[in-house]
């Protein structure tokens, strides 16, 4: 007692300490290898129903079903190129991603179209994240008034809408998974939005700097994915758009200049983004 | 290993402790020795050789030193050389030597004792173990306190363990914890955001907003790492000096410098510019000792540019200021906080950025004294407004912090039992944000 008067604060913390630790035993002996039991075979069912699926199965599943489809409705399938457009093409356009979104709503000059975007955006999250507002207003638009991304895409209709997610995702699952997922949502963004073109926009690459020093978010990991993105591409209703040639060196890597953490482009840099949206249009209803 | 991280709170500090108050008393420096080489080499295996080349040779001239200039000599360019070497190493091409953690600090801590040993102002140090602690025992092994060994030499032969000591070593500890976590690194985050936009797109508040954050992050992670370091002190029995006395709460840019990391300041004023004459020659030569400092400052800090050209306007100012603009600040209230208010962050930002080309592009948003037609203000405005609505409560805290009034508080109650509950709850935060973060990276690189 008398120790402990003299020294309170020592002796709470020490006393917490063995708490915590005996709690963390505990849970890593009994109670945890329990639950790791069963989410090891949860696991293990995932894993051997991705597992039977190569890639190459991916790859010549979906594209012909896409196309098939578009050719019983319009008979005849029509040649798409990508043009020139102005600004007033994107006011039926809608922009959905992640931090590098976000940064083209702030920074870039593209102010016509809708932004659904937020930092940390995954194609997991995508259609149930509470991002869009319920109404435009002129004040930022509070929690309340936001609904998800399919409550929005129920209640208004686009021309274009644009996806650009997959950075935040590079350390969970694989190219598969990631491209199942983001099969899943643009079927589910074209069953709710049958007359929108969907622009699948290949994930930004990194520095050469944070590609070479990271396990995880390398050049490497993006571009497997993006070509695993490229599969979704039916030239019809969904095209494959990859804006890295405008922001990377020869070598594929993010120009140092451009970005200061070596993921994200430096304000000024976001109009090298729109000026390669705005040459790469598609105009469904003409030609 | 940094004083902040899990490796050491959880692991390395509770299992030291322990081995360390377990050990008999003639023991405990070798216990110190050995736990702090440890400490040591956990993140830094190759450069351990230096440490101990370093304390090995100055051990041994230290024996004959006294009253020899030669010897003197000697060390002091053999400790500047290898300074100098590991710091300015990389500029050349095919080299790829990083500096040794600490470097810094120890090589200053090893040249102070040496003088003070020839000077006789210390007896030297026979026991190689004693001596090896004052160099490297890891509460001031990193980042200092830079300390002189008449500070020590008492406690390194007969130091008192009690538990007042762990109680106080413990409350200073999760302040200096709380001050890293749960302030700078928040500050930090900031100021990152500020970089990833690009110094050409943000506007003047922001960037005022984010000269702000970079000299809070600076202020508490430094004073954090100090106060972690003398309560650490505390819990192994010594005292280590304080680093800072509320710099932010100083009238003038001279008084700032003798607020802010003192044992450094200190170090210059002792060992540079008195030996040099100090200011007892005349104006002149006052002048050239203080630009003579400075340089050294700057360099010291390191080897960018930009290091150069923070200390030569510290230089200039602190000169204007011997000129006669301090006693005018010294008067006023309202214009040395004016002042002060603008002259620290925008130094600060010569400090925080290395390219000279972005530092003019920041100066250039700072103070905008032409239109830009390439900005887009309007845009970048509400970005200001965004992240004052995130981060108003850290900067409320972090003014407040900045004054002595928490310290004043926390000097007459800090025994009251309200306030080791709050300390004790503020560890366990601490503990908890720092296990996420490095548990859920994802939670906190979001992209």
């Amino acid at each position: 007692m008398k120790y402990i008067k003299k020294s309170p604060l020592f002796f709470m913390i020490l006393l917490s300490s063995i708490i915590v630790l005996g709690m963390k035993v505990w849970k890593n002996t009994s109670f945890h290898q329990i639950y790791d039991l069963i989410s090891a075979s949860s696991i293990g069912i995932e894993e051997t129903v991705s597992g039977n699926e190569t890639s190459e199965e991916i790859i010549a599943e979906n594209p012909t079903e896409a196309v098939e489809e578009s050719i019983s409705e319009n008979q005849v399938a029509k040649v798409y190129e990508f043009e020139p457009v102005n600004n007033s093409y994107f006011e039926d356009a809608l922009f959905i991603g992640d931090s590098r979104t976000v940064g083209l709503s702030m920074y870039s000059e593209l102010k016509e179209p809708t932004y659904y975007a937020e930092v940390g955006l995954t194609i997991h999250k995508l259609m149930e994240a509470k991002i869009a507002p319920l109404e435009e207003t002129e004040q930022p638009p509070t929690k309340e008034n936001m609904i998800s991304v399919e409550e929005a895409l129920q209640n208004f209709s686009f021309g274009k809408i644009y996806l650009m997610v997959g950075i935040n995702e590079l350390g969970r699952g694989n190219a598969e998974t990631f491209l199942e997922e983001y099969r899943t949502v643009v079927n589910r963004i074209r069953a709710l939005q049958p007359n929108a073109t969907i622009f699948v926009q290949a994930i930004m690459h990194v520095s050469e700097e944070k590609s070479s020093t990271d396990p995880v978010f390398n050049n490497t990991n993006i571009e497997q994915r993006n070509q695993a993105l490229k599969t979704l591409e039916d030239k019809q209703h969904v095209f494959y758009l990859d804006m890295n040639e405008v922001v990377c060196d020869e070598n594929g890597n993010l120009i140092k200049d451009y970005s200061f953490d070596g993921v994200h482009l430096k304000a000024k840099y976001y109009k090298l983004w729109e000026e390669f949206l705005k040459t790469h249009g598609i105009n469904r209803e003409s030609s | 290993m940094v004083f902040s991280s899990l490796d050491f709170i959880v692991r390395f500090l509770p299992i030291f402790l322990l081995v360390y108050y377990v050990t008999p008393y003639k023991f405990k420096n070798f216990v110190l020795l050995v736990g702090s080489l440890y400490f040591y080499a956990f993140g830094e295996p190759v450069y351990i050789g230096v440490l101990a080349v370093a304390i090995l040779l100055n051990y041994l001239i230290s024996l004959v030193i006294k009253g020899k200039k030669a010897w003197l000599t000697l060390a002091v360019l053999l400790d500047v050389g290898m300074l100098i070497g590991f710091k300015y190493v990389h500029v050349l091409p095919d080299v790829n030597i990083g500096m040794p953690i600490g470097i810094s600090f120890y090589t200053f801590q090893i040249i102070s004792y040496m003088v003070d040993v020839y000077k006789g102002k210390a007896r030297v140090q026979r026991s190689l173990i004693k001596f090896a602690t004052y160099i490297c025992m890891f509460p001031q092994l990193i980042v200092g306190p830079i300390v002189y060994y008449s500070e020590v030499e008492y406690d390194l032969s007969f130091r008192k363990h009690t538990l007042e000591k762990m109680e106080e070593g413990l409350k200073l500890f999760i302040i200096g914890l709380a001050s890293k976590v749960l302030l700078a690194d928040k500050f930090g985050i900031l100021w990152n955001e500020v970089q990833t936009i690009g110094f050409e797109s943000i506007s003047t508040p922001l960037a005022w907003l984010g000269a702000f954050a970079f000299s809070f992050q600076i202020y508490f992670d430094f004073k954090g790492y100090s106060l972690m370091a003398r309560g650490l002190g505390f819990m192994v029995g010594f005292s280590l000096p304080e680093n800072f006395n509320n710099p932010y709460m100083s009238k003038s840019v001279t008084e700032f410098w003798r607020r802010w990391h003192i044992t450094l300041g200190r170090w210059f004023k002792e060992y540079v510019y008195i030996p040099l004459g100090g200011n007892r020659k005349g104006d002149r030569r006052t002048v050239q000792n203080l630009f003579l400092v400075w340089i050294l400052t700057g360099i010291w800090h390191g080897s960018g540019i930009n290091f150069l050209l923070w200390s030569i306007v510290i230089f200039g100012i602190i000169v204007i200021e011997k000129a006669g603009l301090k006693k005018l600040l010294d008067k006023s209230m309202v214009l040395s906080r004016v002042y002060m208010l603008i002259l620290i962050p925008s130094t600060w930002m010569l400090f925080a950025i290395s390219k000279i080309d972005d530092i003019f592009f920041y100066f250039r948003r700072l103070f905008p004294i032409e239109k830009d037609s390439n900005m887009v203000y309007q845009v970048l405005s509400g970005n200001f407004m965004q992240y004052i609505q995130m981060y108003w409560g850290y900067f409320l805290l972090a003014f407040l912090f900045s004054t002595n009034l928490p310290e004043k508080i926390y000097a007459k109650r800090k025994n009251n039992f309200i306030v080791i509950l709050g300390l004790f709850f503020l560890f366990w935060i601490c503990i908890y944000e720092t296990y996420n973060s490095a548990n859920n990276p994802f939670l906190y690189f979001k992209f």
